[in-house]
């Protein structure tokens, strides 16, 4: 049951419906439980196990070190009198190391269990490839391993949750089904958004009362979401897919093909994922639970800091809280630091800044290593995160170089050109990233790079994107897809400059001003566009959400 | 106040729930019907008032490119039509009968089993089960159908053939002509054409032909599992409800070396068709021997073209006058009337197709020539084009 059915749509409506009748507004939050419950286990109940593990192991673990800190708490004040300072930074320090083994046993329980599924076969097959270039006749098995759905949504918020339990940032759940429902919350299972206990568990216990405004955004949100999904991005991937059907077939592609590939990876991307996370967000609005938007209008951004300020928010919220800012100010790196400002080259104005910047540089190579990392076990989302991280750690070492070259050349910031210039550059950058994200491997996504360069034939994409005869088959989509693709990227661009225009508001509140007869129509008018544009039903092979996989 | 509120929400959303609704069906059963030459036969079939038609042909495209009811009814005074959807799987077959038994009951029946003759493994689209479905009355004809042989995961697009057909948006302005042709029709009651549906071309077979060695041949392959169970529920259906005016038939074909089990497999399905005290007729395997000339009687190997069709509905109509004594029924003044708009049509498309034939125009850029003739808007148009400009020209030029 994806988020793009009918069942599903049919299953949130009986959810709602149950929702706000049980009289009982204590207890409302059982009913989001059941339903998170029987769609995981419609979805994937073979798997079920794993997601019940890491919950119930969270949860106590979580209460476990509640009861350390707790206690030592409770120690530290009977001391009072008795322990002198240096005792007391003693206890305080080993109940630091104890709780930071106690997280750490959680947090290797349940990473372990990703890193086995996820990426096992690709450390065995690196292996392989190491020991069998050395002559080395050993060869790790491969075996067959599956990801159970939402794991690394889960695992990731889960871990934070522990991580802020360790941080004493709240007060830990006790109740293991309301942790579960925190855990597997249905609308956002599939793919996130990776969500803080502060600002999500809340809502979903408290019981809410039937809201026709909530209701009816979270119903026109669904449709945006739809919109975006069905009718581009399972109509954009149908070209994608058949560039990348095979390796073969995929170097066989003029360069101008393959960057048209690339641009519109970039469109199905970001409306797959936007599209779903929209739909997630829709019915939890519906429930009265406000879930964080993933997405700010990425491909304005103008550095490739801020668009990873404006894609995918929630992964890149749990990175900072959680990787970024404890790398960032660890020992390690500020000892970094302080050392090279105390160096010859650190005295110097450009070593100065270098010296200041360098652990937010690393923190943010590793991050963006882990990021690619996150997104698969494949050589080419090593490559995907490093490019990243790489762009954004030399970026911040060379912001003064940037900053002196705009001044010495007098450019306003402000200019509508150069601020175009910065989201034109930008997306450039996003896109060289994408080239490894969408290419079958690593290599290939070299190619493709260099095909950039040499293999520009617009005379043959033509042919190869619309197909010539029999000879050359084209991508699968006939030329009124393509206008229809272009259309709908218009119809996001528009609905993303308001957006941008007014951040203050939603597009929602904007319409819902506006006079009923128009707002009826638009409604009608979308339902009706995705049920005759949208890519759905048999005749077509629907696409999975891509961040599913993740 | 409150009250007041909830009530125009509700009327709101009730209203746009309705209009979605109603759009939906708008589109399904118009904007966005699967639209062809299928279509516009299987709603031809249906115009026909029941008890006129003398005898019915079912089965797939090589019964509607190989059987002319205009010309039948021309040369031999019995009305006739082939209830034929392309490529069609041999799970319709019954209900296909069925059908025409319900609204026709014509005298004879005559079925082809080329739907037996696939094995498991080249079983027809699914899609091609759409064309008989979505084109027939949703009785319990129709309703037995879905239940027994469509998957279940697939059976609400059955139910619903926008989900299916939804995005044939995209063959918008190319299937206008038939959906115009489709309101002539409606508006006529009757199709010029009678179902059938031609491709202008003389076919040269360029690979081993294993047609020469027929005669003789009483080889046989089994059936594929489904295929045989279809064959056998269709027998056995029609010996427990005593209907007996129906003849198997095989038409002729260009069989090629690696066809050559098809053939086989058409010798198979008529042991058993006999074997339930059921006539095969096997035109494929006497198709030399009875003057069918395979360097000019197909367009390609699986159909007759206008030449060879006038043959097979030759021998067709000798069959059924000849060896089942069909009587042509009695036609009223408009029913006459109407068959002989069919008959100067058809004469239009003879000699229409013989000319593109004769001038090998197929494949060929010739602007303006349509080698695939059909009951559409733009070939009657073609058609009519032909006979103004060249009136002295074919077989049924008028003289």
């Amino acid at each position: 049951m994806t988020y793009t059915s009918f069942n599903f749509l049919l299953f949130v409506l009986a959810t709602v419906v149950i929702y706000f009748i049980l009289p009982w507004k204590k207890y409302r939050w059982t009913v989001l439980l059941v339903a998170s419950c029987v769609f995981y286990a419609l979805a994937s109940y073979k798997y079920a196990a794993f997601i019940i593990f890491t919950s119930l192991s969270t949860m106590l673990i979580a209460l476990w070190l509640e009861k350390v800190n707790k206690k030592g708490k409770a120690l530290l004040k009977e001391k009072k009198g008795e322990w002198d300072r240096e005792q007391k930074k003693a206890f305080k320090d080993k109940q630091k190391i104890k709780k930071r083994w106690i997280m750490a046993l959680c947090l290797i329980l349940n990473f372990g269990i990703l890193a086995f599924l996820k990426y096992f076969n690709f450390f065995a097959g690196s292996l392989n490839d190491i020991l069998g270039s050395f002559g080395v006749s050993f060869s790790a098995p491969m075996l067959k391993l599956f990801l159970p759905l939402g794991i690394s949504f889960y695992t990731f918020q889960s871990m934070g949750y522990i991580v802020d339990i360790y941080r004493e940032k709240f007060e830990a759940q006790r109740n293991p089904f309301k942790f579960l429902l925190f855990v597997s919350f249905f609308p956002q299972i599939i793919q996130g958004p990776i969500s803080h206990y502060d600002q999500l568990a809340p809502q979903l216990f408290e019981g809410h009362d039937f809201d026709f405004t909530r209701f009816k955004y979270g119903c026109e949100l669904i449709l945006w979401g739809f919109f975006k999904k069905l009718v581009i991005a399972d109509r954009a991937v149908i070209a994608i897919n058949t560039v990348i059907a095979t390796p073969e077939g995929y170097n066989g592609y003029s360069g101008t093909t393959l960057t048209f590939t690339v641009l519109l990876y970039a469109l199905q991307l970001y409306a797959d994922f936007s599209g779903g996370i929209d739909i997630s967000r829709g019915v939890a609005q519906i429930f009265g639970i406000d879930m964080i938007d993933n997405f700010k209008r990425p491909y304005f951004s103008k550095s490739i800091n801020e668009y990873w300020r404006r894609w995918h928010i929630s992964l890149g919220a749990w990175m900072k809280d959680y990787i970024f800012n404890p790398l960032a100010i660890s020992s390690a790196f500020l000892n970094a630091s302080k050392k090279m400002k105390g160096s010859r080259f650190g005295k110097t104005k450009a070593g100065a800044h270098i010296a200041k910047v360098l652990p937010t540089a690393f923190a943010s190579l590793i991050v963006f290593l882990l990021v690619g990392v996150w997104h698969g076990a494949n050589y080419k989302y090593v490559a995907f995160g490093l490019w990243n991280g790489v762009i954004i750690m030399l970026s911040t070492l060379m912001q003064p170089l940037f900053d002196a070259w705009v001044d010495k050349w007098h450019v306003n910031r402000k200019n509508p050109l150069f601020i175009f210039f910065q989201i034109f550059r930008t997306f450039l950058v996003v896109l060289v990233g994408y080239v490894f994200d969408v290419a079958p491997s690593f290599k290939q996504g070299m190619m493709t790079i260099s095909r950039f360069f040499t293999g520009q034939n617009f005379a043959l994409a033509g042919q190869e994107i619309l197909g010539k005869g029999k000879e050359i088959p084209g991508l699968g989509l006939g030329w009124k897809d393509y206008v229809l693709l272009g259309v709908c990227c218009v119809i996001v661009l528009i609905v993303s400059i308001i957006q941008e225009r007014h951040a203050d508001t939603t597009i929602r509140e904007m319409l819902d001003k506006k006079p009923f007869i128009l707002r009826f129509l638009l409604l009608f008018i979308g339902v009706v566009a995705i049920i005759i544009l949208g890519i759905y039903g048999s005749g077509y092979a629907a696409a999975d959400f891509v961040y599913m996989q993740f | 106040m409150k009250k007041k509120l909830y009530i125009t929400r509700t009327v709101k959303l009730i209203a746009l729930t309705l209009l979605v609704f109603l759009s939906a069906i708008i589109l399904q059963d118009w904007v966005l019907r699967r639209v062809d030459h299928n279509t516009l036969r299987m709603d031809a079939f249906y115009m026909e008032k029941k008890g006129t038609l003398d005898a019915v042909l079912v089965g797939a495209s090589d019964v509607y490119a190989g059987y002319s009811a205009p010309y039948a009814y021309e040369k031999y005074g019995y009305t006739s039509f082939p209830f034929a959807t392309q490529a069609s799987p041999s799970n319709i077959v019954l209900p296909q009968i069925k059908e025409v038994i319900k609204y026709q009951n014509p005298k004879m029946i005559v079925v082809e089993i080329n739907a037996f003759l696939y094995p498991d493994n080249k079983q027809p689209a699914e899609v091609n089960c759409h064309l008989f479905a979505d084109n027939i009355p949703r009785d319990q004809i129709w309703r037995d159908y879905i239940e027994k042989e469509v998957p279940e995961d697939t059976r609400i697009e059955y139910y619903i053939p926008l989900l299916k057909f939804h995005g044939s948006w995209n063959e918008y302005p190319w299937k206008l002509k038939y959906l115009s042709a489709d309101i002539k029709l409606r508006n006529r009651g009757y199709a010029l054409l009678r179902g059938y549906k031609t491709v202008s071309k003389m076919f040269t077979a360029n690979e081993k032909i294993a047609n020469s060695k027929f005669e003789n041949d009483d080889s046989t392959k089994p059936l594929g599992p489904i295929g045989e169970r279809c064959l056998r529920e269709t027998l056995e259906y029609l010996k427990e409800n005593d209907i007996h005016n129906v003849v198997f038939t095989r038409f002729p074909h260009i069989v090629r070396q690696r066809d050559y089990a098809r053939f086989k497999r058409g010798n198979r399905a008529g042991e058993i068709i006999e074997s339930y005290g059921y006539d095969f007729v096997n035109m494929e395997r006497y198709a030399l021997r009875d003057g069918f000339d395979l360097e000019h009687d197909w367009y390609n190997w699986d159909h007759l073209n206008i030449f060879g069709a006038e043959k097979c509905t030759d021998y067709i109509a000798d069959l059924l006058l000849n060896k089942y004594g069909l009587e042509p029924s009695e036609q009223t003044a408009q029913q006459k009337e109407n068959w002989q708009k069919s008959v100067e049509c058809y004469h239009k498309v003879y000699n229409y197709s013989e000319s593109l034939i004769e001038r090998g125009v197929f494949g060929t850029k010739d602007a303006g020539l349509r080698t695939t003739v059909e009951e559409d808007d733009e070939t009657l148009r073609l058609i009519d084009e032909f006979a103004e400009n060249y009136p002295d020209y074919g077989k049924y030029a008028k003289k």
